[in-house]
């Protein structure tokens, strides 16, 4: 399996604010890539960087090119949405079609058009005739109509409804992902996107805190349900977590062996959602610690 | 190359009103004009030529006076009509300016203002390509097609002239034709396009680096940054060269006393292009030029964001 991308050492600042903080990533071939992290923490940074769109210190290799020097040749094997929206709003749909027909060598317009079927959306529409749902099912299906190695979306679904949402990601998994493709997602919605990825990389303050395949997330981390009674021996095993429950306390564990737990209440998978809370607002979870601690 | 067309289609998309539908529409409204004023003219010299035809049953004499007398009528009805073209390539040519400026100053941040840059960003085009598609269509492209249209106005009104002359003035159509000049002027025009584009690479550079840098009202930061310059220059130097540098640069812009064709005299047509390219101020404008065009893309790379 290669390496789709490779970064070592990506640092950036926005004056003395560092944004990117010694960034190591390597992504591979066939894998679909959740990068999660809170408002500000460096993701679109990172995929801008990534994608030669921002400067950054390091070394960056993306399908074998550094995206500072070639970023137009690197982008005949990689397709970007970012955000919802990003379609030039004075542009027709057929225009769309024909200007990326034109510029990308490796787009199929034939498939564009088949995958706008499927939709309500019109050739003769203009774009800021289309909803926000319409525009990124638009860009979706130009994206997909590539035949790219790797799809990079930022936050592709903000602001749309449940129904968009649902739709896009369904599309993306059973029309575009063939196993070889490779696929990079930011998301706010991790709940969302948890089913689709094979790997989850965490981001906060521009470091990265977690970098695990899904497949060793779920041995790593485990929830443990209890009642009161077995607190005090779930906290000496130092959870990443803890919250109370209708029920009685929820506690995340990294690295600590299931036989060890299982005697203390029932255990479940954690779920992306839960981890990324444990990890990434650490005050959080140590406030909520303390405060029932007092209790 | 299909990039290079696909980016043109795209500008010509994106800015229908200044590339096709304002020289069209100002093509139409002079087309009516000229029938209105040629039907004018008519009406204006019916009474003269009447008056002419009644005196050909007069004695030879007054015959003879009245010829010349409608010959003078005929002169100065044919020297309106040949003038008419040359108002018309000023017409086109003063809205082809403003229509330029309007272009240059909103071709790199209008994609910036609706964030479009990230979806053109995110195909296989550089900012390189992008924005010398952009100069060489302000420099080039849009003056041709004004030179089109106006060529092709001139072309129907002289048709229309040349119906009038003779109908009405009875005057000779293919004399008529020949004084108009009409192909002539328009090859003229049609060379001198290309010169006053290359002349005007800096100053189109400029308009595009100052649309790269803004994050709004790029014309208000066009006007702050001359006016900011030029009371430095006043105040604290006592010079004025930036006044006379761009008066120098922008009288370079008229390029008609360097280059003749309208005589259709071909020696003096090489002389004239040669004069202009032995101009310093080329090369000088052509220099900065390629600095402008860097600045507007790296700042495309770099700073692209609102």
């Amino acid at each position: 399996m290669s390496a789709v991308i490779q970064a070592a050492n990506i640092n950036k600042r926005y004056g003395r604010h560092k944004v990117l903080d010694n960034i190591n990533l390597e992504i591979n071939s066939g894998k679909i890539v959740g990068l999660i992290g809170p408002n500000g923490a460096g993701k679109t940074t990172l995929l801008q960087s990534l994608l030669g769109l921002g400067v950054a210190s390091g070394d960056i290799n993306v399908l074998g090119e550094d995206p500072r020097r070639a970023r137009s040749k690197m982008l005949e094997q990689v397709c970007f949405i970012a955000d919802t929206a990003t379609l030039p709003r004075w542009m027709k749909v057929s225009q769309a079609i024909e200007y990326v027909a034109g510029i990308h060598p490796r787009f199929d317009q034939a498939l564009a058009e088949r995958l706008l079927t499927k939709t309500q959306i019109k050739r003769t529409s203009k774009i800021r005739e289309l909803s926000k749902g319409m525009v990124t099912q638009l860009h979706l299906a130009l994206v997909m109509a590539v035949d790219a190695k790797l799809l990079v979306l930022d936050e592709p679904t903000l602001g749309l409804d449940i129904i968009y949402r649902r739709t896009f990601y369904d599309a993306l998994l059973n029309d575009y992902y063939d196993g070889d493709r490779t696929i990079l997602i930011t998301t706010h919605q991790v709940e969302e996107i948890e089913h689709l990825l094979t790997d989850v990389v965490f981001i906060n303050d521009g470091k990265i805190v977690l970098n695990e395949s899904i497949e060793s997330f779920e041995n790593q981390f485990v929830k443990l349900k209890t009642g009161p009674e077995s607190v005090a021996q779930a906290r000496a095993l130092k959870p990443v977590s803890e919250s109370r429950t209708l029920s009685g306390h929820e506690f995340i564990f990294e690295n600590v062996p299931r036989e060890r737990l299982a005697s203390l209440g029932e255990l479940a998978l954690a779920s992306l959602a839960e981890v990324f809370v444990a990890k990434v607002a650490p005050t959080v979870s140590a406030g909520a610690h303390e405060e029932s601690g007092h209790e | 190359m299909n990039k290079i067309i696909t980016q043109v289609k795209r500008e010509v998309w994106e800015s229908s009103g200044i590339f096709y539908k304002a020289p069209l529409l100002l093509f139409a409204i002079i087309l009516v004009f000229s029938a209105i004023s040629l039907y004018s003219l008519h009406a204006e010299h019916l009474g003269d030529v009447n008056f002419h035809w009644s005196n050909k049953w007069h004695s030879e004499g007054e015959q003879a006076n009245a010829t010349e007398g409608h010959q003078s009528v005929q002169e100065m009805a044919a020297d309106k009509l040949i003038g008419v073209q040359y108002i018309i390539y000023f017409i086109f040519g003063v809205i082809c300016l403003f229509n330029t400026i309007i272009y240059s100053l909103g071709a790199l941040i209008g994609d910036r203002r609706d964030r479009s840059i990230l979806f053109f960003k995110s195909l296989p085009l550089s900012e390189w390509q992008v924005v010398i598609t952009k100069l060489l269509l302000c420099a080039f492209t849009l003056p041709l097609i004004y030179w089109l249209c106006a060529f092709l106005t001139v072309l129907a009104y002289s048709g229309g002239a040349v119906a009038f002359g003779t109908s009405t003035l009875d005057l000779s159509g293919s004399e008529l034709w020949q004084q108009m000049r009409v192909l002539p002027s328009a090859a003229a025009g049609f060379v001198k396009l290309w010169f006053t584009g290359l002349w005007a690479l800096p100053l189109i550079s400029a308009l595009l680096l100052v649309s790269a840098w803004a994050k709004r009202s790029p014309f208000g930061i066009l006007v702050a940054v001359f006016v900011g310059i030029w009371l430095f220059e006043k105040w604290f130097l006592g010079t004025g060269y930036l006044v006379e540098t761009l008066a120098a640069y922008l009288s370079g812009l008229y390029v008609g006393d360097h280059i003749s064709f309208v005589a259709g005299d071909g020696q003096a047509g090489l002389r004239g292009i040669g004069a202009f390219v032995v101009r310093p101020g080329l090369y000088l404008g052509l220099a900065v030029s390629c600095v402008f065009v860097y600045g507007a893309v790296w700042l495309r790379d770099r700073r692209f964001e609102i």
